[in-house]
């Protein structure tokens, strides 16, 4: 199989654009891709839509936004997911050698302000919060884990997002431990500035086979190295009925398969970006991407690992280096792209491993690894 | 949200019951019920009913609700709503009746 390279990213703002925005918000963030790929429309060979609101535009209008060249058009949800997965797609396209250029966008504006967790509900599961909380309660309980471990996490992305322009959420001053957990409470034990804010946005990429790699592209070369998608695996303590909550081994799983495709090893990586819808969820993908040992994550939070510097002071990557979910912000389907987009940009500037994770309700989980050639 | 059947009998020690099912080859038992062997066997199951008690595995509040999962003594994992003050984990809980809004709610006894 060719390599697959990553050509050309773009994306905008996340947060709220609001609703029936989804043609133009898609058309303006692959027009940047594509440009950054240095391509027109017109040579491309597929295009991958993902969309996570069962409301926003489908894919076919969302491509046809920026021409009718006749090329296939596949759209891709799976929820908090979508955009590693509509990655994953376009990867196979060009592994199978049915395309060679593939456009990808990730974007998420219903036609109806119809709020996402409204429809998680509406489908019989708990709020998403809740089930996260009752992830952290247990950690808690377990471990001796703090609502301080939790803040201290939180804000390491507060801070990460205050130099990301594209960020929902840019603090005018350094946010700290304290100013987190003077927030909002909304699930015991997360407050406000735990969570991911929703709202909308897009993002786009190009992939390539290196034998297609743009003629007057000069940017340094990122590889897709490796993408891996699982799902949950029946065990005795897994909730049957839920929306959100995977597994351990899911993402353990998934990662190691990453990992060995690739042919990295987590000490091999810089930089990684994850679900952290919830602040829990960063604390325990420290252990389940294989960063530590089990129950080890909350003495390095309180050393400062997996924040800046961590590579030189801990020998451990940077975790949500554009403010994550909780602070870039989520609004669905373009969050997988936005963490190519972060990953693409800090590769170029020369780091050699980035990883990046997502958990779509349900649950799946796609892991994918980008390395600087 | 998992369905407590409150139509039948209480079980022997109060608690009500849940709709659940067996696979007959492996003993395991699912709540809400499932059609099929989780192990892609395509193995249908039996239709069974469990007492809704057990050991709570943890909660939280949210929006003025309690929320907790707790692990069923016939070996399931649930989401279920908590009375309010139903916090000690590892402790048991059962469901013997409805809140007042009509949903079932696991608490301490």
């Amino acid at each position: 199989m060719d390599d697959v390279l990553v050509a050309g990213v773009g994306m905008g703002s996340f947060g709220h654009h609001g609703p029936g925005q989804a043609l133009a918000l898609a058309r303006e963030e692959a027009t940047k891709a594509l440009a950054d790929a240095h391509l027109a429309y017109a040579d491309i060979d597929a295009v991958v839509v993902g969309t996570a609101h069962p409301l926003t535009t489908r894919g076919i209008y969302v491509a046809k936004e920026l021409g009718l060249t006749g090329v296939p058009v596949f759209h891709v949800t799976n929820a908090s997911a979508t955009g590693l997965a509509a990655v994953h797609a376009a990867r196979q396209a060009i592994g199978c050698g049915d395309a060679r250029r593939v456009l990808i966008i990730g974007v998420d504006s219903p036609q109806r302000a119809v709020p996402v967790e409204e429809v998680i509900v509406g489908e019989g599961h708990f709020p998403p919060v809740v089930s996260f909380a009752l992830w952290a309660r247990r950690r808690m309980h377990e471990h001796g884990t703090t609502s301080e471990h939790l803040a201290a996490i939180a804000a390491k992305n507060w801070n990460y997002a205050r130099a990301n322009p594209y960020a929902a959420r840019r603090a005018p001053q350094p946010v700290d431990v304290a100013r987190v957990l003077g927030s909002r409470m909304v699930a015991d034990p997360f407050t406000s500035m735990m969570c991911t804010p929703w709202g909308e946005g897009a993002a786009a990429a190009v992939l390539c086979a290196a034998s297609a790699w743009p003629t007057h592209a000069r940017q340094p070369r990122v590889r897709l190295a490796a993408s891996q998608c699982g799902s949950d695996a029946y065990s005795a303590d897994l909730v049957l009925e839920g929306a959100i909550v995977g597994p351990p081994q899911l993402t353990r799983n998934t990662a190691a398969r990453a990992y060995a495709v690739a042919g990295v090893s987590p000490a091999d990586v810089d930089i990684v970006q994850v679900h952290d819808a919830f602040a829990i969820e960063e604390l325990l993908y420290y252990e389940q991407l294989g960063f530590c040992a089990p129950g080890e994550a909350e003495a390095l939070v309180e050393r400062g690992a997996f924040g800046p510097g961590s590579r030189s002071r801990f020998g451990l990557p940077e975790f949500s280096t554009d403010g994550g979910l909780i602070a870039r912000g989520h609004p669905g389907a373009p969050t997988g792209l936005a963490q190519i987009h972060e990953t693409v940009r800090r590769l170029r500037a020369g780091e050699r491993v980035g990883v990046c994770h997502l958990l779509g309700a349900g649950s799946v989980c796609v892991v994918q690894v980008l390395t600087r050639d | 949200m998992t369905r407590i059947d409150t139509s039948t009998e209480p079980s022997g020690r109060g608690a009500l019951t849940l709709p659940a099912s067996r696979d007959e080859h492996t003993g395991q038992i699912y709540v809400p019920p499932r059609a099929l062997a989780a192990d892609g066997s395509l193995r249908p199951t039996t239709a069974v009913e469990v007492p809704a008690q057990g050991v709570l595995y943890s909660f939280t509040t949210f929006a003025g609700e309690c929320y907790g999962l707790v692990d069923l003594e016939g070996g399931a994992r649930i989401q279920v709503l908590l009375e309010p003050n139903t916090t000690v984990i590892g402790a048991r809980v059962l469901a013997l009746g409805q809140g007042s809004d009509g949903q079932p709610r696991f608490r301490h006894g």
